[in-house]
């Protein structure tokens, strides 16, 4: 089996099963980061089929100094913070991904993560994409703010905001919860 | 005594707490319990991995792609093994000839010797492109020696030199490179990387052919001149393939050898759209694909550098 760099030389000359090779490998990945950004299908679907667009229109560029993955999955995240508006905005800099992310292990508990999931899609907008991208897909502060044109420290506020409105989403009902009495 | 507030708790995931909220971490198990289910949180988050994109995704992502034409298909890939040196090695295709499996061929090869053997200077590079050896230089007609290295298993029969990809005249003088070859031009920038045959340097001159009898004479005659008749096509239409990629081979030379990179531009231009034309026809031909993924490659490398110029000299 052809490794990403033989297929990227093939797939820079057009060759179409080298980019249904590539797709067949990465797709899982790109959507998921996109669809989390996206919260919704049909604009997942857009903006994946464009973030794909793009690394293909772009391959001649990929001079292979980081792998693959991470440089796909860089477009595909400025493809779905951008949208369709900034589809000429040059992709910045490339951060290095963990390349067992697709080894990770999933929450076992598939009532979990189908919570997690939902809980992500209610976020608003600004506070889905920071915890997205900060603890979904493991960016720092400082690439997120870089990538979102925000500081540091206003990414760390959506993050924690974020993650304290998840949390009373995923909380069981009120009546249910540990309540005002602190206790050792 | 008051609890941490959520998004303290969020931020203790990350940060070290301060001193005050460390001490009331220590007396509120409400804040630590509350700490922990958020770390958890923040680990599952981690942990939600891939999904998988809607059924036809790939179909519609192949559609604007070739849309755009960024993809095509391509054929089998290269099989053919590097031959030795000084060899050019026909071999693969001799075992199932092009012409076996695609009949039409014949004719593709004759008109791409037309249009590649009689355009490369003139309507590429407007002029003659470099008499190299084996070039001859008077004329379109006369451009295209054959290599017949090889092909002294097609029982002696070899083609005439020019650009015709039928069998010679007969008594037609041929010109016969039987010498071993490099496989590439010292210095040449662009050769077939499946194999190409290069010209060799030093032609004979002989007088070989003899007239074919015309396939209706041996209708119904005996297997032994049945065999005859597929040796003459089968010659006739090696010849009509060797000659082919000696023209590839020339107008690679010639987008080779040019240093204006407009005119190294269109003929790489021209050579991408030859070997693709001929490559839907024989799509597993090596020779041809190699020259076609060196054209490729080349084309796209000058195309970047004359945008680089463009940019850095605006002005």
């Amino acid at each position: 089996m052809m490794d990403d760099h033989e297929l990227v030389t093939l797939a820079r000359d057009g060759d179409a099963a080298a980019v249904r090779s590539l797709y067949e490998r990465h797709s899982r990945r790109v959507f998921a980061v996109v669809r989390r950004l996206a919260g919704e299908d049909a604009l997942a679907e857009d903006w994946a089929q464009e973030a794909w667009v793009r690394a293909i229109r772009a391959l001649p560029t990929f001079r292979g100094d980081s792998q693959f993955s991470t440089w796909l999955h860089r477009i595909a995240v400025n493809s779905a913070l951008h949208g369709r508006r900034s589809r000429d905005r040059k992709a910045g800099r490339e951060t290095v991904m963990d390349d067992s992310y697709a080894a990770r292990s999933q929450p076992s508990d598939p009532l979990l993560r189908r919570n997690l999931e939902r809980a992500l899609e209610k976020l608003p907008e600004g506070m889905r994409r920071v915890m997205v991208l900060h603890d979904v897909e493991g960016y720092t502060h400082e690439e997120i703010g870089e990538m979102l044109g925000v500081n540091p420290g206003t990414c760390k506020s959506q993050l924690f905001k974020a993650r304290a409105k998840m949390r009373r989403m995923l909380s069981p009902a009120p009546e249910d919860a540990e309540v005002e009495t602190c206790g050792t | 005594m008051r609890h941490l507030t959520d998004e303290a708790l969020a931020r203790l995931v990350d940060e070290p707490p301060a001193p005050a909220e460390a001490a009331h971490l220590r007396d509120c198990l409400a804040c630590r319990r509350e700490l922990e289910e958020m770390r958890e949180m923040a680990g599952a988050l981690a942990d939600l991995g891939e999904m998988a994109p809607p059924a036809g995704a790939w179909a519609a992502l192949e559609t604007a792609l070739r849309a755009e034409g960024l993809v095509r298909d391509r054929p089998a890939p290269v099989r053919e093994a590097a031959p030795a040196a000084g060899v050019i090695s026909l071999a693969p295709r001799m075992a199932k000839p092009w012409y076996a499996r695609r009949p039409a061929l014949r004719a593709a090869a004759a008109a791409a010797l037309f249009l590649l053997g009689g355009s490369v200077s003139w309507a590429v590079l407007g002029r003659p492109s470099p008499a190299g050896p084996g070039v001859a230089e008077d004329g379109p007609a006369r451009m295209n020696p054959v290599y017949a290295g090889r092909l002294e298993r097609t029982r002696g029969i070899v083609p005439a030199a020019g650009s015709r990809a039928a069998a010679p005249l007969p008594g037609e003088e041929t010109l016969i490179y039987d010498a071993p070859a490099p496989r590439a031009v010292p210095g040449a920038r662009l050769a077939s990387t499946g194999g190409a045959a290069e010209l060799p340097r030093t032609p004979r001159r002989v007088r070989t052919y003899e007239p074919a009898a015309p396939v209706e004479a041996f209708r119904g005659a005996a297997p032994a001149e049945g065999e005859a008749v597929v040796s003459v096509a089968e010659a006739e239409l090696l010849q009509a393939e060797v000659a082919y990629l000696a023209a590839l081979q020339r107008y690679a030379r010639a987008a080779d050898e040019t240093e204006d990179p407009r005119a190294r531009l269109a003929a790489l231009e021209r050579l991408v759209g030859a070997t693709s034309a001929a490559l839907e026809r024989a799509p597993d031909d090596a020779v041809i694909n190699g020259y076609h993924m060196a054209a490729l490659r080349q084309r796209d490398a000058l195309r970047r550098r004359l945008a680089t110029d463009q940019q850095k000299n605006w002005f």
